[in-house]
């Protein structure tokens, strides 16, 4: 069984974590709100096509994954879904098929001492 | 248009508050990798062995506890043996509130229906070792108890006795790395509970099976607590992000309104 200083301890920890810690990292994120309102506001204009892309799609899944965009139209939790899975996934993938690859690359340099920085090379 | 920030500021804190005080009760309805989830664990038999760990913090605390809660209560509703663990040091405080708001509810007792693991510090080389042995891996619960005398774990040596893994995932270590081993390397079924932000990352595992379902943000924690019927936190929080998405939408809509008309204005000058 654990002694009464651990527990003491434990419980000075416990207050610490709930009073403080906790407190304190969920205020500032918290301010994420805020500032991701105010960002957007002020930056998130269809200036490009690509741009306008990217507006269209955030605004659908921003509407499309709470409950009011249901409550709106039925669609939107579905074209939601639809970003998420298909041109989202793809991204993804693609993402992660890119860093794999050049971190083969990368490690095949170093292998064989193409790459030589590392050790004060050129 | 130039609006102050502080207006902006204003409207944010009107658009969740207000929603908080007097909710809406805009229906929730479950989407598919919430409902995966739930059925999964629907479909394992009574007594089945499910290992959750909480691998998050404080920040993330408002969208994945609510999520640990709905989970435990699905888990002990279902009479499953539940051992929790964490990859992440806060999360062990979590895990330890969570089983004592709902374990008492079901009237289960610890070591016999459920056991707290504790934080390891190593996140995928512990994953890698409970792969191997689990009271190796955790010789001493939270509590500072001997793993191998709690009988609950009688009968737990590595990952093949347990029939279910949950992560609820913050970040790094998180799904990628129970992906990687525990599903990768010992092809257990695997769920994930994930912050709404780094949910789209997820979707790649959810369609090649590699997760069996996923519960994204305060959204999927709140499809989750309909799903179990035991409406908490983020059933509540869901009004107020609505309210909040709405607004972030019309600022966006104003804001290129009054874009393209100032260009149009240039252009006819």
């Amino acid at each position: 069984m654990p002694d009464e200083d651990s527990v003491n301890c434990r419980r000075f920890l416990q207050i610490d974590l709930d009073m403080l810690k906790i407190r304190t990292q969920l205020d500032i994120v918290t301010l994420l709100a805020f500032f991701v309102a105010s960002a957007s506001y002020r930056a998130f204009r269809a200036r490009t096509p690509e741009a306008t892309l990217l507006l269209v799609a955030a605004t659908l899944v921003m509407i499309g994954r709470v409950p009011i965009g249901d409550f709106l139209y039925s669609g939107f939790p579905q074209v939601a879904d639809w970003i998420m899975d298909v041109p989202n996934t793809a991204g993804q993938r693609a993402i992660l098929i890119g860093i794999a690859l050049g971190t083969v690359s990368a490690s095949l340099r170093i292998i064989l001492g193409i790459e030589r920085v590392h050790l004060a090379g050129e | 248009m130039n609006l102050d920030r502080r207006v902006i500021f204003l409207f944010i804190a009107l658009a969740v508050i207000l929603p908080l005080l007097r909710p809406l009760g805009l229906p929730v309805l479950p989407s598919k990798p919430v409902q995966k989830m739930y059925d999964v664990i629907e479909d394992l038999p009574d007594g089945s062995r499910v290992l959750l760990s909480f691998d998050y913090g404080s920040s993330t605390m408002p969208e994945l506890y609510p999520m640990s809660l709905a989970l435990l209560h699905h888990c002990f509703k279902r009479n499953f043996k539940v051992i929790t663990m964490a990859l992440w040091p806060e999360g062990a405080t979590f895990a330890e509130q969570a089983l004592k708001e709902v374990a008492e509810e079901y009237g289960k007792t610890y070591g016999e229906d459920y056991v707290h693991l504790g934080f390891k510090s190593g996140g995928l080389v512990v994953i890698s070792a409970m792969g191997e042995n689990i009271p190796e891996t955790f010789p001493q619960d939270y509590q500072g108890k001997m793993v191998k005398e709690i009988p609950v774990m009688n009968g737990v040596q590595n990952f093949q006795d347990i029939d279910l893994i949950f992560d609820l995932s913050a970040g790094d270590p998180g799904i990628p790395a129970w992906v990687m081993i525990a599903q990768g390397r010992h092809q257990k079924v695997l769920g994930g509970g994930c912050t709404a932000v780094s949910a789209p990352q997820y979707f790649a595992y959810l369609q090649s099976g590699q997760l069996v379902g996923l519960l994204g943000g305060m959204k999927g924690a709140a499809e989750y607590e309909v799903l179990v019927e035991k409406k908490g936190t983020a059933t509540a929080g869901m009004d107020a992000q609505s309210m909040a998405h709405s607004l972030i939408i019309l600022l966006i809509l104003l804001a290129n309104i009054a874009f393209f008309s100032q260009k149009m204005k240039k252009e006819k000058r």
